[in-house]
Protein backbone atom coordinates (compact mmCIF):
# COMPACT_ATOMS: atom_id res chain seq x y z
CA UNK A 1 0.00 0.00 0.00
CA UNK A 2 1.38 3.76 -0.77
CA UNK A 3 1.84 5.64 1.71
CA UNK A 4 1.17 9.45 1.94
CA UNK A 5 5.01 10.23 1.62
CA UNK A 6 5.29 7.59 -1.77
CA UNK A 7 2.15 9.86 -3.44
CA UNK A 8 3.54 13.34 -2.68
CA UNK A 9 7.10 11.77 -4.02
CA UNK A 10 4.99 10.77 -7.30
CA UNK A 11 3.54 14.14 -7.77
CA UNK A 12 6.50 16.34 -7.47
CA UNK A 13 8.44 13.72 -9.27
CA UNK A 14 6.21 14.87 -12.49
CA UNK A 15 7.69 18.67 -12.55
CA UNK A 16 9.81 19.17 -15.52
CA UNK A 17 13.95 19.49 -15.12
CA UNK A 18 15.79 20.59 -17.45
CA UNK A 19 19.02 19.59 -18.40
CA UNK A 20 21.97 22.05 -18.44
CA UNK A 21 23.47 23.14 -21.67
CA UNK A 22 26.30 21.48 -23.13
CA UNK A 23 28.31 24.82 -23.24
CA UNK A 24 28.50 24.87 -19.85
CA UNK A 25 31.05 22.61 -19.83
CA UNK A 26 33.39 24.56 -21.40
CA UNK A 27 32.46 27.99 -20.45
CA UNK A 28 33.56 26.59 -16.61
CA UNK A 29 36.54 25.29 -17.99
CA UNK A 30 37.28 28.32 -20.07
CA UNK A 31 37.03 30.09 -16.91
CA UNK A 32 39.45 27.88 -15.08
CA UNK A 33 42.46 28.09 -17.17
CA UNK A 34 41.94 32.02 -17.59
CA UNK A 35 42.22 31.70 -13.84
CA UNK A 36 45.02 29.12 -14.01
CA UNK A 37 47.42 31.57 -16.58
CA UNK A 38 46.20 34.39 -14.98
CA UNK A 39 49.07 36.97 -13.15
CA UNK A 40 48.99 38.11 -9.58
CA UNK A 41 45.37 39.10 -8.35
CA UNK A 42 44.30 42.61 -7.92
CA UNK A 43 44.14 41.61 -4.28
CA UNK A 44 47.97 40.68 -4.24
CA UNK A 45 48.57 43.56 -6.62
CA UNK A 46 47.34 45.86 -2.96
CA UNK A 47 49.41 43.53 -0.83
CA UNK A 48 52.22 44.25 -2.75
CA UNK A 49 51.64 48.11 -3.18
CA UNK A 50 51.59 48.08 0.48
CA UNK A 51 54.97 46.28 1.33
CA UNK A 52 56.55 48.77 -1.28
CA UNK A 53 54.85 51.62 0.64
CA UNK A 54 56.28 50.38 3.78
CA UNK A 55 59.39 49.64 2.46
CA UNK A 56 59.74 53.73 0.40
CA UNK A 57 58.82 54.88 4.26
CA UNK A 58 61.61 52.79 6.19
CA UNK A 59 64.30 54.17 3.74
CA UNK A 60 63.18 57.71 3.28
CA UNK A 61 63.49 57.93 7.44
CA UNK A 62 66.81 55.87 7.46
CA UNK A 63 68.22 58.38 4.60
CA UNK A 64 66.94 61.84 6.17
CA UNK A 65 68.23 60.66 9.58
CA UNK A 66 71.53 59.70 8.87
CA UNK A 67 72.86 60.52 5.52
CA UNK A 68 71.63 64.24 4.46
CA UNK A 69 73.74 66.87 6.42
CA UNK A 70 72.69 68.82 8.65
CA UNK A 71 73.74 72.05 7.72
CA UNK A 72 71.10 72.16 5.06
CA UNK A 73 68.68 75.27 5.92
CA UNK A 74 65.83 75.72 3.20
CA UNK A 75 63.45 78.27 4.78
CA UNK A 76 63.78 77.86 8.46
CA UNK A 77 63.72 73.88 7.76
CA UNK A 78 66.81 72.03 8.80
CA UNK A 79 67.39 67.91 8.20
CA UNK A 80 66.22 67.59 11.90
CA UNK A 81 62.77 68.27 10.15
CA UNK A 82 63.47 65.94 7.25
CA UNK A 83 61.37 63.16 8.90
CA UNK A 84 58.56 65.03 10.40
CA UNK A 85 58.03 66.28 7.00
CA UNK A 86 58.36 62.63 5.26
CA UNK A 87 55.50 61.17 7.91
CA UNK A 88 53.30 63.93 6.89
CA UNK A 89 53.47 63.65 3.78
CA UNK A 90 53.29 59.56 3.57
CA UNK A 91 50.56 59.74 6.15
CA UNK A 92 48.72 61.64 3.36
CA UNK A 93 49.74 59.43 0.82
CA UNK A 94 48.70 56.38 3.17
CA UNK A 95 45.40 58.30 3.81
CA UNK A 96 44.42 58.25 0.23
CA UNK A 97 45.87 55.10 -0.54
CA UNK A 98 43.46 53.14 2.48
CA UNK A 99 40.74 55.17 0.62
CA UNK A 100 41.89 53.80 -2.65
CA UNK A 101 41.94 50.44 -1.44
CA UNK A 102 38.71 50.64 0.63
CA UNK A 103 37.15 51.34 -2.55
CA UNK A 104 38.48 48.40 -4.33
CA UNK A 105 37.91 46.05 -2.09
CA UNK A 106 34.21 47.48 -1.60
CA UNK A 107 34.01 47.45 -5.74
CA UNK A 108 35.51 43.82 -5.90
CA UNK A 109 33.06 42.42 -2.86
CA UNK A 110 30.03 43.98 -4.74
CA UNK A 111 31.61 42.26 -8.05
CA UNK A 112 31.25 38.81 -6.13
CA UNK B 1 38.62 9.17 -7.13
CA UNK B 2 37.67 12.48 -5.77
CA UNK B 3 40.58 12.50 -4.04
CA UNK B 4 43.01 11.91 -6.59
CA UNK B 5 41.51 14.43 -9.19
CA UNK B 6 41.45 17.23 -5.97
CA UNK B 7 45.51 16.21 -5.29
CA UNK B 8 46.26 16.42 -9.32
CA UNK B 9 44.22 20.01 -9.71
CA UNK B 10 46.09 21.18 -5.87
CA UNK B 11 49.54 20.27 -7.71
CA UNK B 12 48.83 22.46 -10.86
CA UNK B 13 46.82 20.40 -13.15
CA UNK B 14 43.96 22.41 -13.49
CA UNK B 15 42.22 20.40 -16.28
CA UNK B 16 41.88 17.60 -13.79
CA UNK B 17 38.86 19.67 -12.44
CA UNK B 18 37.23 18.55 -15.92
CA UNK B 19 36.50 15.62 -13.83
CA UNK B 20 34.66 17.19 -11.31
CA UNK B 21 32.38 19.02 -13.48
CA UNK B 22 31.57 16.00 -15.52
CA UNK B 23 30.78 13.87 -12.61
CA UNK B 24 28.71 16.64 -10.71
CA UNK B 25 27.14 19.08 -13.19
CA UNK B 26 23.81 17.44 -13.20
CA UNK B 27 23.84 17.41 -9.36
CA UNK B 28 25.01 21.05 -9.07
CA UNK B 29 22.39 22.29 -11.45
CA UNK B 30 19.34 20.23 -9.98
CA UNK B 31 20.23 21.70 -6.71
CA UNK B 32 20.41 25.42 -8.52
CA UNK B 33 17.26 24.58 -10.13
CA UNK B 34 15.26 23.59 -7.33
CA UNK B 35 15.80 27.18 -5.43
CA UNK B 36 15.79 29.25 -8.68
CA UNK B 37 13.34 27.34 -11.14
CA UNK B 38 14.99 29.09 -14.19
CA UNK B 39 17.45 27.22 -16.44
CA UNK B 40 19.64 30.14 -17.30
CA UNK B 41 19.91 31.50 -13.60
CA UNK B 42 20.82 27.98 -12.79
CA UNK B 43 23.22 27.64 -15.21
CA UNK B 44 25.00 30.70 -13.79
CA UNK B 45 24.82 29.62 -10.49
CA UNK B 46 26.57 26.35 -11.46
CA UNK B 47 29.24 28.35 -13.12
CA UNK B 48 29.78 30.22 -10.30
CA UNK B 49 29.62 27.39 -7.98
CA UNK B 50 32.24 25.33 -9.99
CA UNK B 51 34.26 28.39 -10.00
CA UNK B 52 34.29 29.01 -5.96
CA UNK B 53 34.94 25.59 -5.77
CA UNK B 54 38.04 25.47 -7.69
CA UNK B 55 38.96 29.14 -6.25
CA UNK B 56 38.47 27.55 -2.59
CA UNK B 57 39.69 23.77 -3.23
CA UNK B 58 42.74 24.35 -1.33
CA UNK B 59 40.33 24.62 1.79
CA UNK B 60 38.80 21.51 0.96
CA UNK B 61 39.42 19.46 4.37
CA UNK B 62 37.59 16.24 3.33
CA UNK B 63 35.68 16.36 6.47
CA UNK B 64 32.87 16.04 4.49
CA UNK B 65 32.49 14.26 0.89
CA UNK B 66 33.26 16.62 -1.78
CA UNK B 67 29.68 16.24 -3.39
CA UNK B 68 28.21 17.72 0.32
CA UNK B 69 30.83 20.49 0.26
CA UNK B 70 29.82 21.41 -3.61
CA UNK B 71 26.35 21.29 -2.61
CA UNK B 72 26.71 23.61 0.36
CA UNK B 73 28.70 25.58 -2.35
CA UNK B 74 25.53 25.78 -4.46
CA UNK B 75 22.94 26.67 -2.06
CA UNK B 76 24.18 29.11 -0.71
CA UNK B 77 25.15 30.58 -3.93
CA UNK B 78 21.28 30.08 -5.40
CA UNK B 79 19.71 30.82 -2.49
CA UNK B 80 21.69 34.15 -2.36
CA UNK B 81 20.63 34.58 -5.61
CA UNK B 82 17.25 34.00 -5.06
CA UNK B 83 17.35 36.62 -2.49
CA UNK B 84 19.14 38.69 -4.84
CA UNK B 85 15.97 38.70 -7.36
CA UNK B 86 13.16 38.79 -5.56
CA UNK B 87 10.90 36.87 -7.47
CA UNK B 88 9.48 34.49 -4.79
CA UNK B 89 6.84 36.17 -2.68
CA UNK B 90 5.28 33.71 0.05
CA UNK B 91 1.78 33.15 -0.35
CA UNK B 92 -0.31 33.37 3.10
CA UNK B 93 -1.57 29.55 2.92
CA UNK B 94 -4.69 28.51 5.17
CA UNK B 95 -4.81 26.71 7.81
CA UNK B 96 -7.03 23.56 5.71
CA UNK B 97 -5.87 20.05 4.37
CA UNK B 98 -6.41 19.83 0.30
CA UNK B 99 -3.83 17.07 -0.41
CA UNK B 100 -6.19 14.30 -1.28
CA UNK B 101 -8.63 16.05 -3.02
CA UNK B 102 -6.03 18.04 -5.28
CA UNK B 103 -3.85 15.43 -6.10
CA UNK B 104 -7.22 13.01 -6.96
CA UNK B 105 -8.05 15.97 -9.26
CA UNK B 106 -4.51 15.81 -11.14
CA UNK B 107 -4.74 11.98 -11.47
CA UNK B 108 -7.62 12.74 -13.69
CA UNK B 109 -5.56 14.87 -16.36
CA UNK B 110 -3.30 13.49 -19.41
CA UNK B 111 0.58 13.18 -18.61
CA UNK B 112 1.64 15.67 -20.55
CA UNK B 113 -0.71 18.23 -18.30
CA UNK B 114 0.04 16.75 -14.62
CA UNK B 115 3.77 17.95 -15.69
CA UNK B 116 2.43 21.00 -16.63
CA UNK B 117 0.50 21.87 -13.89
CA UNK B 118 2.91 20.02 -11.37
CA UNK B 119 6.16 22.45 -13.22
CA UNK B 120 4.14 25.51 -12.56
CA UNK B 121 3.06 24.42 -9.23
CA UNK B 122 6.44 23.75 -8.27
CA UNK B 123 7.65 27.30 -9.61
CA UNK B 124 5.59 28.76 -7.41
CA UNK B 125 6.84 27.24 -3.77
CA UNK B 126 9.74 28.91 -2.07
CA UNK B 127 13.08 28.76 -2.71
CA UNK B 128 14.51 26.82 0.76
CA UNK B 129 10.64 24.98 0.85
CA UNK B 130 11.32 23.80 -2.64
CA UNK B 131 14.97 23.26 -2.03
CA UNK B 132 13.63 21.30 1.12
CA UNK B 133 10.93 19.20 -0.80
CA UNK B 134 13.87 18.52 -3.78
CA UNK B 135 16.54 17.00 -1.23
CA UNK B 136 13.87 14.96 0.90
CA UNK B 137 11.31 13.14 -1.45
CA UNK B 138 13.51 13.64 -5.11
CA UNK B 139 17.30 12.86 -3.76
CA UNK B 140 15.72 10.76 -0.99
CA UNK B 141 17.67 12.45 1.58
CA UNK B 142 17.18 11.83 5.48
CA UNK B 143 16.38 14.89 7.62
CA UNK B 144 20.22 14.41 9.10
CA UNK B 145 21.76 14.15 5.45
CA UNK B 146 19.58 17.42 4.55
CA UNK B 147 20.72 19.38 7.88
CA UNK B 148 24.42 18.33 7.41
CA UNK B 149 24.13 19.90 3.45
CA UNK B 150 22.19 23.13 4.15
CA UNK B 151 23.59 23.70 8.06
CA UNK B 152 19.57 23.85 9.15
CA UNK B 153 18.08 23.43 12.41
CA UNK B 154 16.41 19.61 12.55
CA UNK B 155 13.03 22.38 13.22
CA UNK B 156 13.99 24.44 10.02
CA UNK B 157 14.05 21.27 7.81
CA UNK B 158 10.83 19.60 9.58
CA UNK B 159 8.95 23.13 9.14
CA UNK B 160 10.04 23.73 5.65
CA UNK B 161 9.01 20.31 4.63
CA UNK B 162 5.51 20.78 6.07
CA UNK B 163 5.45 23.93 5.03
CA UNK B 164 6.32 22.91 1.45
CA UNK B 165 3.61 20.47 1.52
CA UNK B 166 1.43 22.88 2.12
CA UNK B 167 2.47 25.45 -0.43
CA UNK B 168 2.46 22.46 -2.95
CA UNK B 169 -0.87 21.51 -2.45
CA UNK B 170 -2.34 24.81 -1.76
CA UNK B 171 -0.87 26.01 -5.28
CA UNK B 172 -2.00 22.94 -6.68
CA UNK B 173 -5.67 23.43 -5.39
CA UNK B 174 -5.62 27.44 -6.76
CA UNK B 175 -4.22 26.65 -10.10
CA UNK B 176 -6.75 23.48 -11.06
CA UNK B 177 -9.88 25.80 -9.95
CA UNK B 178 -8.69 28.51 -12.04
CA UNK B 179 -8.03 25.86 -15.09
CA UNK B 180 -11.87 24.84 -14.46
CA UNK B 181 -13.51 28.36 -13.75
CA UNK B 182 -11.51 29.24 -17.46
CA UNK B 183 -12.75 25.96 -19.47
CA UNK B 184 -16.64 26.68 -18.03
Amino acid sequence: MKSDKDDFKELLGLKETPEPSHELDWQIMNRIENIANAGPSNRHLLYLSWAFFAFGLLIGIAISIFWIPAEINIMGLTARHLPMIILTICTGLLLLLFDNIYGTLKAMRHKH
Amino acid sequence: MDEFYIEKVLNGDHRSFQYFITSYKSYVFSLSFSVLKDKYLAEDVTQEAFIKAYKSLRSFKGNSSFRTWIGRIVINEALRKAKKERRYDAEEIPPEDFSSNSADKISNLEKDEQRYYISLVFEKIPPEQSLALELFYLKEMSVAEIIALTDWSSSKTKMLLQRGRKTFYYNLKSMLKSEVREIL
